[in-house]
């Protein structure tokens, strides 16, 4: 599913988004989209993914600008 | 002229003048030509006049055409620039007479336009662009002469077309020239050589040039691509007597990879065979013949990698085994394994299989620069290295162990205390309802078996009919009363779980570990003394390598030595003759003693003595050990005598095991490619907090190969994370830490390498276990293009038989992707084995391949057999040496029947020898060198087995074959569409949804729909229904969700517009119908016939 969240930590290789329900999940750089450049603060939409037991990844990352934030808040993105 | 004279009346003066022009100088001329006007022809008379530019000059402006009655030195740069802008008439005799005139471009231009041929005239610099226009717009034809002089004609394609259309040589000297110019060339009748290709490479690239020079000489196939070396053009240059050299094989290497071309030359010059091709398949025993006379060396192999992978060739140099493209894994971990046992370092000359000429997926520098971090050198002898090895296998069997209890946990029957809780409830409730008390016995007897039976019966029985009590005096029974049971049940299962899957473990794990030298030998000896009881038993003294003699000499010692102890002295036993003999009789009948037997002939009760006695006598046949030799089958140690052993320790076993090391150590090399081994050395300073897991992969499941590729290649990532979850281990070891976050480290690395849910869910898990998740976004890319097929070129078939199912045509079937794990994980037909891509490629995407997919009566892939289509032959084949009960006839007459009912030309269908050997019924082999040289597929005899034809089929008696392998297939078949499904999986759906995203062209709108996507939750939506390649579903809110593939079948807008009628849907998918549109279009022209 589609959540938005903040990069809390970031290395240039992997780190952690933190999401609105304080939640982190890891991520690694080649699971953000196109290559853009990430810098910890950034707020980012992505897909999570939980591989067993319980680990959270973050796939297709986007960042994304305020106003892009509160667009996304009001569209309908199924599919 | 004096004054008097020029005052004369005007025509006297100009009679005088006229009379006396000759001799009038040029001022004289000035000054009466103000006066009287002069014919301009009388200039030519007045040798002076007639020279002066000044002169013409004045007599321009008086008349432009003046200027021929001047002497060409009179011409100046003036004049003729004046003569220009005048727009003089000049004519073709003034060009002779006035060639200066050319200098002026303006008057060239003119005189070219009138006159073409004064080109002629012309020098380099005169010709210009606009001449050349000129001349375009002119019928004139250049020539050599004309080319020479100035290459701007080369630019003029008119031009050059004149010329060339005359002179037909002249395309020489265009650099690339058009098609046009070469049409003109040929039709003027200029037959190309090949001198004129080697002067100017250009022309090679003309088809029609090419093949008119290939008319007159066979040699011009040496310029041949793989498209125009065609049966043929080689047969037409064979019968020329074209025989290709070493200079032609080397210039094309198109030439290597046939059979007939490289045939002809290696009988010629058996050192050719060096340059075969990877694709080619000559005679075997023309191969075997020329290796006889020529000796492949490894240079010939460096220089032409193909050779390797011309699976005839290859097959017959075993000493070139190792650059063999058709090498399994498991044979190169052999020769790594081998090379490893002697160096820490690997080459390419031991191991040329890791070269990427030969096939090599990693940068062999970088393979060694990662082996300085492994040690496989262990002291499998010290009991104390070794306990330590056995220390760290308990703690990872341990969190192996938690592993396991965290993956079943939500099957155990009570997988958290709720559902226990509601268990009891459900229990108390039947009791109630059934007056069934029994019911709790039954239910305690299930909870003490759940939980290992660790709690006595009683107990728990006392604890549920005290909950029972409870909840029949209306009291609810919930965890505020039932907590602490439920949580001392589920921890006591936890611990009986764990500890049987830990037994488990150990168990399997004791199977694959090697004794130790000290248990191996004292097991086999205990075998041999075994033999030796039998020999004594039997008198066989011989076998013992002693005579009898020999060996009551022996007891004799053994005797005395018993006799004369001093303990037995002391004792007083009395060892008289005839219990001696007894003693020794019973020894050689039985091969041993046994203590009770001894106190009864001794007649005493002294077990110590008796085991005195046993021992000396054993020790007679330890004398004897070294001359029995044990078979094969008797040195066997098998599981069963292993588990007698008495459990997996140090002294039975060998925990860190050499052997082990570098066979893991093998493996891991293997399984690395160029991305993967950089990013393991990205992480090289931290390898050595796991390289010592080494000696322990392999042994259980959840710790492979692949596991470990996974932790070193996330390593860095994986450690921060488990650093960040601990905070009492800061000084500690981090090797510690590993153990004892075993389990933590397995769950990270697997999920930090997992592969994105998109493509599981479009693959589906099955698949991607068996192709890897590390190579499933390749297979994914390959499998769209699967999906996209709509036609081909063999009739689909579908077969049942008791025990099987067959099936082909079904080009979107996933499983098809497996045709190379499938029945055997080695096989070559693969995606990423280079020998075998091609085939793979021709069966799941070309019209001219199709393959027949075989699953069990539970619908489990089990194996396939590859169909191939050339002109009206059918060639089947089936993996080497596999024996399937199939009735390959019946496949065989579903093809034909099809092709008739279609009107189709396929006529004869095959099996090929290489698989046929194991078809039972009597066939007629047909032997034709183009049952290999047509297919690309490496494992084809040039024989095959004919099934089925036409002829058969419709009751003919089959005559002479006419088989005919390059005609264009008369018929296409549409692809059976799967049904309609009105209850489709979740999982059905979701693939749907990931194959869409797959699709996607688009970047931009792949990774915007990726983002969104989720996996099917049907209690969202009141109904749905899936076709092949789309679905409908209606959410629980009325609203209305359409999906559809990319794939551009007319068939799916019927499909669902059929559905929509049903169920009362009207909306129209634009999107679909406009795709559809476009397809109609094209399908129109397909003969296609619809199943």
């Amino acid at each position: 599913m589609k959540l938005i969240g903040k990069i809390n930590e970031y290395n240039g290789k992997y780190g952690t988004i933190i999401t609105q329900n304080n939640e982190f999940v890891d991520f690694d750089f080649k699971d953000v989209s196109f290559n853009q450049n990430v810098s910890i603060g950034d707020i980012v939409e992505f897909r999570l993914e939980t591989k067993f037991p319980n680990i959270k990844i973050a796939r297709n990352i986007n960042v994304i600008s305020d106003i892009q934030i509160n667009s996304n808040r009001l569209k309908d993105d199924n599919l | 002229m004096n004054r008097i004279t020029m005052s004369l009346p005007k025509p006297i003066l100009k009679r005088y003048v006229l009379n006396h022009f000759s001799e009038l100088s040029i001022e004289e001329f000035y000054q009466v030509s103000k006066r009287i006007d002069i014919p301009a022809y009388y200039i030519s008379k007045n040798s002076v006049l007639s020279r002066d530019p000044k002169v013409l000059s004045y007599m321009l402006d008086i008349n432009k055409n003046s200027f021929e009655y001047f002497k060409p030195e009179a011409f100046s740069i003036e004049c003729i620039n004046k003569i220009a802008n005048l727009d003089a008439e000049i004519q073709y005799h003034h060009i002779d007479k006035f060639p200066m005139l050319l200098q002026n471009s303006k008057i060239c231009e003119s005189i070219i336009k009138e006159f073409p041929t004064f080109l002629k005239k012309l020098d380099e610099s005169q010709i210009t662009e606009n001449i050349i226009s000129i001349l375009e717009n002119s019928y004139y034809i250049p020539d050599e002469e004309d080319i020479n002089k100035s290459s701007l004609f080369l630019k003029s394609e008119k031009l050059m077309e004149r010329a060339v259309s005359k002179n037909p040589l002249l395309i020489l000297r265009i650099e690339e020239p058009s098609e046009t110019i070469i049409r003109a060339a040929l039709c003027k009748g200029y037959v190309p050589e090949k001198a004129h290709f080697i002067y100017n490479p250009y022309l090679l690239n003309n088809n029609s040039l090419l093949m008119k020079a290939f008319e007159n000489d066979p040699s011009m196939i040496v310029y041949f691509d793989s498209e125009k070396i065609t049966y043929e053009s080689v047969m037409s240059a064979r019968e020329r007597g074209f025989v290709a050299s070493e200079e032609d094989l080397l210039n094309n290497i198109y030439l290597r990879n046939n059979q007939y071309i490289m045939e002809d030359a290696i009988k010629k010059e058996p050192r050719l065979i060096r340059l075969l091709g990877d694709n080619c398949y000559i005679d075997y025993i023309l191969i075997k013949e020329t290796l006889e006379k020529y000796k492949i060396t490894k240079e010939d192999l460096e220089k032409n990698p193909a050779l390797a992978k011309n699976h005839s060739l290859i097959s017959l140099l075993p000493e070139f085994s190792l650059y063999s493209a058709y090498l399994t894994n498991e044979e190169k971990q052999k020769a790594i394994a081998k090379v490893l046992c002697n160096s820490h370092v690997l080459t390419t000359s031991d191991l040329p299989f890791l070269d990427s000429k030969f096939g090599g997926k990693a940068d062999i520098s970088k393979i060694n620069e990662l082996l300085k971090y492994f040690d496989v050198s262990i002291n499998e002898t010290d009991l104390n290295i070794q306990q330590g090895y056995l220390q760290v296998l308990d703690k990872i069997v341990d969190g192996i162990v938690n592993i396991r209890y965290t993956q079943n946990k939500f099957s155990f029957k009570y997988p958290d205390i709720v559902a226990l809780n509601d268990s009891l409830i459900q229990l108390f409730s039947n009791v109630i309802s059934t007056k069934n008390y029994e019911l709790i016995s039954e239910y305690v007897k299930e909870l003490h078996s759940f939980i290992g039976e660790s709690i006595p019966i009683e107990l728990l029985k006392n604890e549920i009919e005290k909950y029972y009590n409870i909840y029949v005096s209306n009291q609810p029974i919930d965890l505020s009363i039932t907590n602490e049971f439920c949580n001392k049940i589920l921890n006591q299962h936890r611990n009986h779980f764990m500890r049987n899957e830990k037994n488990k473990i150990l168990a399997d794990i004791e199977k694959k570990m090697k004794l130790t030298e000290k248990k191996k030998t004292t097991l086999l000896n205990g075998r041999k003394i075994s033999k030796i009881e039998n020999l004594i038993k039997t008198n066989n003294y011989q076998q013992l390598g002693i005579t009898e003699e020999q060996f009551m000499t022996e007891i004799s010692i053994v005797i005395n030595s018993i006799v004369n102890n001093k303990d037995i002295r002391k004792l007083k036993i009395q060892f008289d003759d005839l219990k001696i003999i007894q003693i020794v009789n019973v020894f050689k009948c039985y091969g041993r003693l046994d203590v009770n037997r001894i106190n009864n002939i001794l007649g005493i009760n002294n077990s110590e003595v008796s085991k005195f006695i046993v021992r000396k006598f054993e020790q007679i046949k330890f004398k004897f050990i070294n001359n029995v030799t044990l078979t094969e089958e008797e040195s066997h140690i098998s599981q069963w005598d292993k588990s007698k052993l008495g459990g997996l320790n140090q002294t039975n076993y060998v925990i860190g095991d050499g052997d082990r090391c570098i066979t893991n150590l093998s493996e891991l090399l293997v399984n690395l490619d160029e991305e993967i081994v950089t990013k393991i050395l990205d992480n090289k300073d931290l390898i050595r907090d796991v390289s010592f897991l080494l000696p322990f992969i392999n042994l259980i499941d959840e710790l492979d190969i692949k596991t470990y590729i996974n932790i070193l290649v996330d390593y860095d990532r994986i450690k921060s994370k488990i650093t960040s979850t601990i905070d009492a281990f800061e000084n500690t070891d981090f090797t510690t830490v590993v153990l004892k976050k075993i389990d933590d480290l397995i769950f990270l690395a697997n999920a930090y390498s997992s592969i994105d849910d998109i493509t599981l869910f479009a693959l589906g898990r099955e698949i991607v276990s068996e192709i890897g998740e590390h190579n499933s976004s390749k297979y994914l890319e390959f499998y769209t293009q699967m999906a996209s097929k709509q036609s081909g070129s063999i009739p689909p078939i579908s077969l049942s038989t008791p025990n099987y199912y067959l099936e082909s045509g079904i080009y979107s079937d996933p499983e098809r992707l497996l045709i190379g794990k499938k029945p055997n994980k080695d096989s070559c037909i693969d995606l990423l084995n280079p020998a075998g891509v091609r085939t793979y490629n021709e069966v799941l995407l070309q019209n001219s391949g199709d393959v027949i997919l075989i699953r069990d009566s539970q619908k489990r892939l089990d194996s396939r057999i590859l169909l191939f289509r050339r002109g009206n032959v059918i060639q089947m084949v089936t993996r080497a040496g596999e024996r399937l009960p199939i009735d390959f006839k019946t496949i065989a007459n579903q093809i034909i029947q099809q092709s008739i009912a279609n009107n189709d030309n396929i006529d004869y269908v095959f099996v090929n020898k290489y698989s046929s050997n194991l078809i039972d019924g009597n066939y007629v082999l047909v032997k034709d060198s183009r049952f290999v040289n047509n297919f690309s597929h490496a494992d084809f005899s040039d024989s095959a087995l004919l099934l089925s034809s036409k002829r058969q089929m419709q009751g003919f008696e089959e005559k002479e074959l006419e088989l005919d392998f390059d005609i264009e297939p008369k018929c296409s078949y549409q692809k059976p569409r799967k049904k309609i499904s009105y209850e489709p999986t979740e999982t059905e759906i979701t693939r749907l949804r990931a194959l869409k995203i797959a699709m996607e062209i688009n970047p931009e709108t792949k990774e915007n729909m990726s983002r969104n996507f989720e996996p099917f939750y049907s209690k969202e939506y009141a109904k749905v229904i899936c076709g092949e390649d789309w679905y409908i579903a209606i959410k629980n809110d009325g609203t209305v969700e359409e999906l559809i593939l990319p794939i551009k079948d007319s068939r799916i807008l019927e499909e669902i517009e059929k559905i929509k009628d049903t169920l009362g849907i009207e909306t129209k998918n634009i999107e679909l119908e406009s795709m559809l549109t476009d397809e109609t279009a094209i399908t129109n022209e397909v003969q296609g016939i619809k199943r």
